[in-house]
């Protein structure tokens, strides 16, 4: 079973965007609705969805006479951002050679439309199931993050941490062998107002060796690159 | 990117080898549940390409199995390749099925080339968490083109080198173990030994020169493609 999952649906069609609604919601996701581009574009922004169901022939706005917009460059637009939200495009245009435009704007699947509503939870499913199967839960060693619980565990045991110390830890299982620098764990660690030091770094680093001192994983230094968290062999 | 071809259909096949081949992949074959299983566990992939109605095995009076059953025994030992099925069983609960027997996407025949890379692109981004164009410092990997560029013009590698340039830059940032880097490249006579590895490597070093990008060497962790201080 899937969890409960955010959506986003984009769909200026009222008849339509109430029928699969009303499906999702019935299927326990929360969903969130936009009938145009300016409206996706809000939503998508503002909101930290696990899935997208776009559209791509839409009006710009909600005004009536606003003319129609693009799906597809609003995905490619998103994509250039940096975002990665899954996307599955859900439309009438439907030739091969849209098909291929719309995946190769950033779309993860493409169905066209007429489509059957448990096809769409199915395609949805695999969708949150690929992001996440390297996501939900992470092992190196004895040491475990389950990252919907937001907690680490070793041995089994949970392991609690400083708000700082955790996000360091995190940055280094995500994933797991990642080099990560220096620069950019002060970056994630810095406040507003306050740029993290590297002595202020080590020092977290530091401590988190001392408690991953028995959980078979160390975090090691590479000089000039930064540090990555590694399994130690058994003996 | 390293692809198993599970077809049982002769014709079918050797029209899809060929394509995947000429858009640069390196493509292993199997036209039986029993080929499909074989491969799928001694060799790792970037992605399979999988029918459904399959023979058993090679002899005549094997009879018909579903590829379902090699795709849910791999997600039950938890291997996570990435799947695209691709088959004439297409109503609608038969994709359903399939999805939820751990499919990343579903394709019924027949089916255009043009959309199975597409579709395999769209994967391996999600698998990887990578762009299908990606650039570290001067060097640019555009994966629709399947090309590299180098301060901007086009550098075409052989196709070994062209590989682990590949793995290196899925993601970028990735330290990539000699072990992974071995098996992806391996020929069906025996896995790359690190001689050949090392010489793919400095080949490699010496054609950067000074581009502005190196492989580093992690001792005892791999290589890792990075912006050159």
């Amino acid at each position: 079973m899937t969890a409960a999952l955010r959506i986003l649906l984009v769909e200026d069609d009222d008849v339509l965007r109430d029928i699969v609604s009303r499906s999702l919601r019935d299927s326990g996701h929360t969903v969130d609705v936009a009938a145009s581009i300016a409206a996706a574009r809000q939503a998508w922004r503002s909101k930290k969805l696990d899935a997208i169901l776009l559209d791509l022939r839409l009006p710009r706005t909600g005004a009536q006479r606003s003319g129609l917009g693009s799906g597809l460059k609003l995905l490619l637009e998103m994509r250039a951002s940096g975002d990665r939200t899954p996307v599955l495009v859900l439309t009438a245009h439907d030739r091969t050679e849209e098909r291929i435009a719309g995946l190769d704007a950033g779309a993860d699947d493409y169905l066209g439309k007429p489509f059957d509503l448990a096809e769409v939870e199915a395609r949805l499913r695999s969708l949150v199931r690929r992001v996440r199967s390297s996501d939900e839960r992470t092992t190196l060693g004895q040491l475990a993050l389950d990252r919907l619980a937001r907690r680490f565990f070793v041995a089994g045991t949970p392991l609690d941490l400083p708000a700082r110390e955790f996000e360091v830890l995190w940055e280094l299982v995500t994933p797991p062998g990642r080099v990560v620098s220096k620069r950019d764990l002060a970056q994630k660690l810095s406040q507003p107002d306050d740029l993290l030091v590297d002595n202020a770094l080590e020092v977290f680093i530091s401590k988190l060796r001392k408690r991953l001192a028995t959980s078979g994983v160390s975090i090691r230094t590479l000089r000039g690159l930064g540090y990555c968290l590694e399994e130690i062999p058994s003996l | 990117m390293r692809i198993l071809l599970v077809e049982d259909d002769a014709v079918l096949r050797a029209l899809m080898l060929r394509s995947l081949l000429d858009a640069g992949h390196r493509v292993d074959v199997a036209a039986t549940i029993e080929e499909a299983r074989h491969w799928w566990q001694v060799q790792p992939f970037d992605a399979v390409l999988l029918d459904l109605n399959l023979p058993h095995s090679a002899s005549e009076r094997s009879g018909i199995g579903n590829g379902l059953a090699v795709l849910r025994e791999a997600r039950a030992r938890g291997d996570r390749t990435p799947v695209l099925v691709l088959t004439a069983r297409d109503r609608t609960e038969e994709r359903i099925a399939g999805l939820d027997a751990g499919a990343d996407d579903y394709l019924g025949k027949p089916f255009d080339l043009a959309e199975v890379e597409a579709r395999l692109r769209a994967l391996v981004r999600r698998a990887h968490g990578t762009d299908d164009r990606v650039d570290v410092g001067q060097l640019a990997l555009d994966r629709r083109a399947r090309r590299f560029f180098l301060s901007g013009q086009p550098w075409d590698l052989p196709a070994r080198e062209f590989e682990v340039l590949w793995e290196l830059m899925t993601p970028p940032g990735r330290v990539v173990s000699k072990r992974d880097l071995s098996g992806k490249l391996s020929e069906a006579d025996g896995a790359l030994g690190d001689n050949a590895l090392e010489a793919f490597i400095s080949r490699l070093r010496k054609k950067m020169g000074s581009s502005g990008v190196a492989i580093r060497t992690l001792r005892g962790l791999g290589y890792v493609l990075e912006e050159a201080r």
